[in-house]
């Protein structure tokens, strides 16, 4: 008798286990309200194992979901029309005096320290992430926590890889400013 | 290369994303450019603390089990295929034991089958042009034919039209004793 081979969910699952964590992490960073997250994650895995049969086994399964699930947190963002109610833009000016103040090499001494760097580090990220727009915000953390390369990051946001490149300078020099800005005056607020 | 020329790439360098030999040009120009050296340095340290706080996160593991129930329970049955399988194959064993015991036989029975076959096809080959034969006529040749019928019969409305006539106009037969009369002088 033959043995049948393990079914379409069974391979879909065992593909999705790994990935778990750093998909809900990257859903949580990505959506602007949090109570969508789980909504996001559970349509894009549904979605995703609908279109499992095209999903062809040598492409990366790890980028194929970062693709879904960005494009399902996009149209819960847009559908909830949160973006303008949180997103806040800092003025260009108010970020040149960051970047002055923090920037490594553009002036200030930022020798921080890594306990100084981490003191600081959480609230910085959750207000730095509302300063990106959506395609640096996703860029920045398709690369981080995706682990995606920049092809793939390309791939899954349909932008050229120039736009890539800039959008992940721009999210870093951001992110890099705020970090640095905050430790500084943090250290400085203790050491006074 | 230049450091105006090196900072542009410093995040692809940092990420891995540059070839080779770009990535080589700018590892001699840190060694020569302390500046530059600690641009890199400093944005290293800080995109690595900043990537660590990103991947800070947790598992929800009632969440994912709800997602992996959903997955599974919109998978459709493969009860039905399995079963069908099972069938198929016990009679395909079945088929190749009998092959093996009698090889001879099958093969026979292949080729009466064959034969059955072709015989079959090749009648059904010389129904096909007279079936073709049958075909109705186009509208152009009804057309014609139509006419041809009409002229036909006006013909023949024209020609029993006339030999009514005639007939009209025929003396109407002269009685006995005349024609005895006649028959007398001559």
């Amino acid at each position: 008798m033959t043995v049948t081979g393990p079914s379409n969910a069974d391979r879909f699952l065992a593909l999705l286990k790994p990935i778990e964590r750093d998909l809900e992490t990257y859903c949580r960073r990505l959506i602007w309200e949090p109570q969508q997250a789980a909504d996001a994650l559970q349509n894009a895995v549904m979605r995703g194992f609908a279109a499992f049969d095209r999903y062809h086994a040598d492409a990366s399964f790890r980028a194929w979901m970062f693709k879904i699930l960005t494009h399902e947190a996009f149209a819960l963002n847009r559908k909830y029309a949160r973006i303008a109610r949180h997103e806040f833009q800092l003025d260009p000016e108010e970020l040149a005096g960051l970047a002055l103040a923090g920037e490594p090499g553009q002036g200030g001494n930022p020798n921080l320290s890594s306990a100084e760097l981490d003191a600081v580090l959480e609230p910085v990220l959750a207000t730095g992430l509302k300063t990106l727009t959506d395609t640096e915000r996703s860029v920045l953390l398709l690369r981080a926590i995706g682990d995606l390369r920049y092809r793939e990051i390309s791939e899954a946001l349909g932008i050229p890889m120039g736009s890539v490149m800039g959008n992940l300078s721009r999210a870093r020099y951001k992110m890099r400013s705020l970090l640095a800005h905050s430790a500084r005056r943090t250290k400085l607020l203790n050491e006074n | 290369m230049k450091c105006d020329e090196v900072q542009p790439l410093r995040d692809a360098c940092l990420d891995s994303e540059l070839d080779a030999r770009t990535a080589l040009e700018i590892e001699q120009h840190l060694k020569s450019c302390p500046n530059c050296a600690r641009h890199f340095a400093e944005a290293d340290k800080l995109d690595t603390r900043i990537k660590a706080g990103l991947k800070q996160g947790r598992r929800t593991a009632a969440l994912w089990e709800q997602i992996e129930h959903s997955v599974i329970a919109s998978a459709p049955s493969t009860a039905g295929s399995a079963g069908w399988q099972a069938i198929l194959a016990t009679v395909g064993e079945q088929l190749r034991a009998g092959w093996s015991r009698a090889p001879r036989i099958w093969a026979g029975l292949a080729a009466v089958w064959m034969m059955i076959f072709a015989l079959h096809f090749s009648g059904r080959e010389t129904d096909a042009p007279l079936v073709a034969k049958q075909q109705m006529p186009s509208a152009s040749e009804m057309r014609v034919a139509l006419k041809q019928k009409q002229s036909w019969m006006a013909e023949l409305a024209v020609t029993s039209e006339t030999g009514s006539t005639d007939k009209a106009k025929a003396a109407p037969p002269r009685p006995r004793s005349e024609q005895r009369t006649e028959t007398v002088k001559t």
